[in-house]
């Protein structure tokens, strides 16, 4: 019997999932607690992951507080749209957030859909 | 060590002060610049804590004692590391986070950074931490849980 795939191990699994949906758009990902701890990733090893993803929290943090300065609600994703393609956190409820980088001209209908399926994956692991 | 441009003030600054540097940082961007900030403190504590090994856990609450306690930077008494089935517990007093702090919830985002960043080098493994009890929100002491991620 196959031993039982730890937490990591199961959100490893989800991002694996949304690079294989998403046809080669996606250049890295990662499941980010909301202090910024890294809780899995897929991204190349140039990255600086621990980095990337205090900075993917922060960028949450500072959009809901956006949000609530304005008065404008819930935030559901923050997108940082750059020449050579985009980087998408989006929030998975209130326990942590999925960070999806994407290369120049990827599909972001798609990556909403896909990241919508993955945030439901990784809040059942997370429980 | 004094620095050479406080030669009347010395390493050391208020609580205060350290207060308004965090709470308005994480008023702004939340608590994750923080906790970033505390685990790259923890990172540069790898030549105290090197060579030790991970289920040392009075050896290192010894030397976490020593380098951020009373005869240290003054962070915090660390009192307790204990290792758990999962990861550390963490339990400390006089955390300079919860210093003049009331909140509605544990408000201890730099010093966790720390016990993260420290437990990193000790275990050579990503850690996830989590705050259990904080004296800012009315508890006796501050109490981290630390997960080994694998």
């Amino acid at each position: 019997m196959a031993a039982t795939a730890t937490r990591t191990e199961q959100l490893t699994q989800v991002l694996d999932a949304l690079a294989l949906n998403l046809g080669g758009d996606v250049n890295g990902s990662a499941v980010v607690s909301l202090d910024g701890i890294v809780l899995a990733s897929r991204f190349s090893g140039a990255v600086n992951v621990d980095r990337l993803s205090a900075i993917a929290a922060t960028t949450l943090g500072v959009s809901r507080r956006v949000a609530k300065d304005l008065s404008m609600g819930v935030t559901h994703e923050t997108i940082v749209q750059c020449d050579n393609g985009l980087f998408i956190v989006i929030p998975v409820e209130d326990k942590c957030l999925l960070a999806v980088s994407l290369r120049k001209g990827g599909n972001l209908g798609m990556v909403r859909l896909e990241a919508g399926y993955c945030a439901d994956r990784i809040s059942g692991i997370l429980g | 060590m004094t620095s050479t441009v406080r030669p009347i003030l010395g390493d050391f600054m208020s609580t205060e002060c350290f207060r308004y540097l965090r709470m308005g940082a994480e008023d702004i961007a939340g608590r994750a610049l923080i906790v970033a900030a505390g685990k790259s403190r923890g990172h540069s504590l790898a030549d105290v804590l090197k060579g030790l090994k991970p289920d040392e856990d009075a050896v290192i609450t010894a030397k976490l004692s020593g380098v951020l306690g009373a005869d240290g930077t003054r962070l915090c008494l660390v009192n307790q590391i204990k290792q758990t089935e999962l990861g550390y517990e963490v339990h400390i007093t006089e955390s300079a986070c919860a210093s003049g702090v009331v909140a509605d919830a544990p408000i201890c985002a730099f010093t966790l950074g720390v016990f993260i960043g420290a437990m990193e080098v000790v275990t050579g493994k990503r850690i996830y931490g989590q705050e259990v009890s904080c004296v800012g929100f009315g508890n006796d002491e501050c109490f981290y849980n630390l997960e080994i991620l694998v």
